[in-house]
């Protein structure tokens, strides 16, 4: 069948999208020449290509496109009030690419927007003066791989290097950037910076094999893991979201006491623990692009519009997880 | 099933043809041709016209989600170094009138150039105009915008053969049968190599199941919400853990007298499939 697909489907990024206005971009021209035999089709607004009607995510994600687009507003977003601020006061997000080269069955991406298609914003600077406007208030924490996956696409993109800088020259900023990919590789050659944290969403094998299409499996996520503390980078680690599978208690120990032979315990700066939640809107939709998902059609309960594991179950997977990090990592570093 | 709209009866002839395709007698509208994998319709010249048509094609026929629709034709081209001849895959639609675009997807390999196209409401002579699209036709902005009602981007496919550079005189009936009949096969071979792209069966309950669900629903006098949601349990069930026929059986044929014993059995229920 993965034969079959490979025969079928144009490569990844195959053709590339542009705004007229992001040609005159360096960066899209940097981009544009790492692909060159990609098609590349002038286009006047990503939203052109992105949002169009009736577009399958499912089967774009084998063959998803890239788009080149110039962010004109809404730069940076205050936290919402579902996310982890880990004690963070001035919690903001910023998405300079728009969904993920990944293909995890539980992600909201599939919810948020209505394509598998990835947009690079190219005007990365314009991002950094909105920050900087901030900054000259209050300090900022700020997530800068929130709708997407940024370490993954780092090759390509560069943008991951590019906070790095920018956090160097910011004291007051603290930059938060979240991967499961094992690409530390590509931003190895970078000075770790106090105020940038590194961290990875780790997951049991059982549950990347058969729901995290295409992400590196645990050892390889783990390998980058060690690597990045070795460079003295600030590293978390985040069990979240948990997953409900039978049998759920045997494969997350398993992975728990993988996690803890191998890495050690007192360089990581936190921890954060969660189940798979996710806003009833988006459930709908990703359901509808995935109706043969059995993560998505557990019989979820609703409260105030997010949908989640009934409250018992959910409490049983935090707190059995819990239980199982607190013997390595002292409990004010834990955050649920 | 795969649904062609042409513009004319000499673009579609070819396709009759070699498809031996029989002429639908119930369409008195249009002229439609079929037979168990293809149906086929001539739209007419213009991009209202086309967009009726393609909109009365595919809500007669009822298109689904594993269905394929190609608009196939022929166009100008700008540039004299294009061969006549030459097929191409659409990938980008101006429309002329409006200057909206369209994009179609280019999720699958295939054996053709590529190009944008210009849907113009007239036909256009050479150095008329300055086009943005390196093609120009007079349907497709107008087939995109109908077919994608009913269907999803991935299913629509734009394919046009060169028969001039802008210049339409000499083009007759048998020239463009003759165009359009030398890439038939190429055209039908792709379709069928593409086909199991869009064969993914999305019903995750068969319709026995179907049948089961609506029994208990039936027995146990469920309302039509607990229905939903017992239909969601079941799902659950099967993804999950396979087979559900045991776990429910014994709910098939019991007797229960009023609704309130009924949300009695779906409590049972809905713990014994969690
Ligand atoms: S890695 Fe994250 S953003 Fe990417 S597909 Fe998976 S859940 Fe979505």
């Amino acid at each position: 069948m993965k034969n079959l697909e490979k025969n079928l489907y144009n490569p990844y990024f195959s053709h590339i999208y542009v705004e007229k206005e992001a040609l005159e971009y360096f960066k899209a021209s940097e981009i544009i020449k790492k692909f060159p035999d990609s098609e590349i089709i002038e286009i006047s607004h990503y939203k052109d290509v992105f949002s169009r009607v009736h577009q399958n995510c499912t089967i774009q994600k084998k063959s998803p496109k890239l788009i080149l687009a110039v962010k004109k507003d809404h730069l940076i977003y205050e936290g919402a009030t579902v996310c982890e601020d880990f004690g963070n006061n001035h919690f903001y997000y910023t998405s300079t690419m728009m969904n993920c080269i990944y293909d995890c069955e539980y992600c909201y991406l599939q919810g948020m927007y209505s394509t598998a298609n990835i947009v690079v914003f190219v005007n990365i600077e314009d991002v950094f003066s909105e920050v900087e406007k901030v900054l000259a208030k209050h300090s900022v924490y700020l997530s800068v791989s929130y709708d997407t996956d940024i370490l993954a696409l780092e090759h390509v993109i560069g943008h991951g290097k590019r906070w790095i800088e920018f956090s160097k020259n910011h004291k007051n900023l603290k930059i938060e950037l979240r991967t499961k990919s094992a690409n530390f590789k590509a931003i190895e050659d970078m000075i770790s910076q106090e105020n940038f944290i590194l961290s990875w969403t780790l997951s049991p094998d059982k549950i990347i094999r058969s729901h995290e299409n295409r992400t590196p499996f645990l050892t390889e996520r783990l390998f980058d893991v060690k690597e990045a503390i070795r460079k003295g980078w600030q590293v978390r680690l985040c069990f979240d979201p948990l997953i409900y599978a039978k049998g759920w208690r045997g494969f997350y120990k398993e992975m728990i006491e993988k996690v803890f032979s191998e890495v050690p315990a007192e360089k990581i700066l936190d921890i954060s623990i969660g189940v798979f939640r996710v806003s009833k809107d988006y459930l709908m939709r990703m359901k509808k692009q995935r109706s043969d998902s059995v993560i998505l059609n557990y019989p979820f309960k609703s409260v105030d519009g997010v949908c989640s594991y009934d409250k018992k179950l959910a409490q049983d997977m935090v707190c059995y997880i819990y239980d199982l990090v607190k013997k390595y990592i002292a409990e004010d570093k834990i955050y649920t | 099933m795969i649904y062609i709209c042409t513009a004319l009866y000499c673009e579609a002839q070819p396709f009759i043809e070699h498809m031996n395709l029989k002429k639908d007698l119930e369409s008195n509208e249009f002229q439609i041709f079929k037979n168990q994998e293809a149906v086929l319709i001539i739209t007419g010249i213009g991009k209202v016209k086309t967009a009726v048509a393609v909109t009365y094609l595919l809500s007669k026929y009822q298109a689904s989600s594993q269905d394929l629709f190609m608009n196939i034709g022929v166009c100008g081209a700008q540039d004299h170094d294009i061969l006549m001849g030459t097929a191409f895959l659409c990938n980008k639609i101006i429309d002329r009138d409006t200057k909206k675009h369209y994009f179609p997807e280019m999720l699958l390999k295939h054996p053709f150039e590529e190009s944008s196209i210009e849907t113009c409401s007239f036909a256009v002579g050479e150095g008329e105009f300055s086009l943005e699209g390196q093609l120009v036709d007079m349907e497709a902005s107008g087939i995109y915008q109908a077919a994608n009602v009913f269907l999803q981007t991935h299913q629509l496919f734009f394919l046009k053969i060169v028969s001039d550079h802008l210049s339409i005189k000499a083009l007759t009936a048998e020239k463009i049968a003759k165009l359009i009949g030398d890439k038939v096969e190429t055209i039908l071979n792709w379709a069928n190599e593409m086909s199991p792209a869009f064969m993914y069966d999305k019903n995750v309950l068969s319709e026995e199941e179907e049948k089961i669900l609506k029994k208990i629903s039936e027995t146990i006098k469920l309302t039509v919400t607990m229905e939903v949601q017992l239909k969601q349990l079941l799902k659950y069930y099967k993804l999950q853990y396979g087979d559900f026929t045991d776990v429910v059986s014994q709910y098939i044929g019991i007797e229960c007298k009023s609704k309130n014993e009924g949300k009695k059995y779906f409590e049972e229920l809905r713990k014994k499939l969690i």
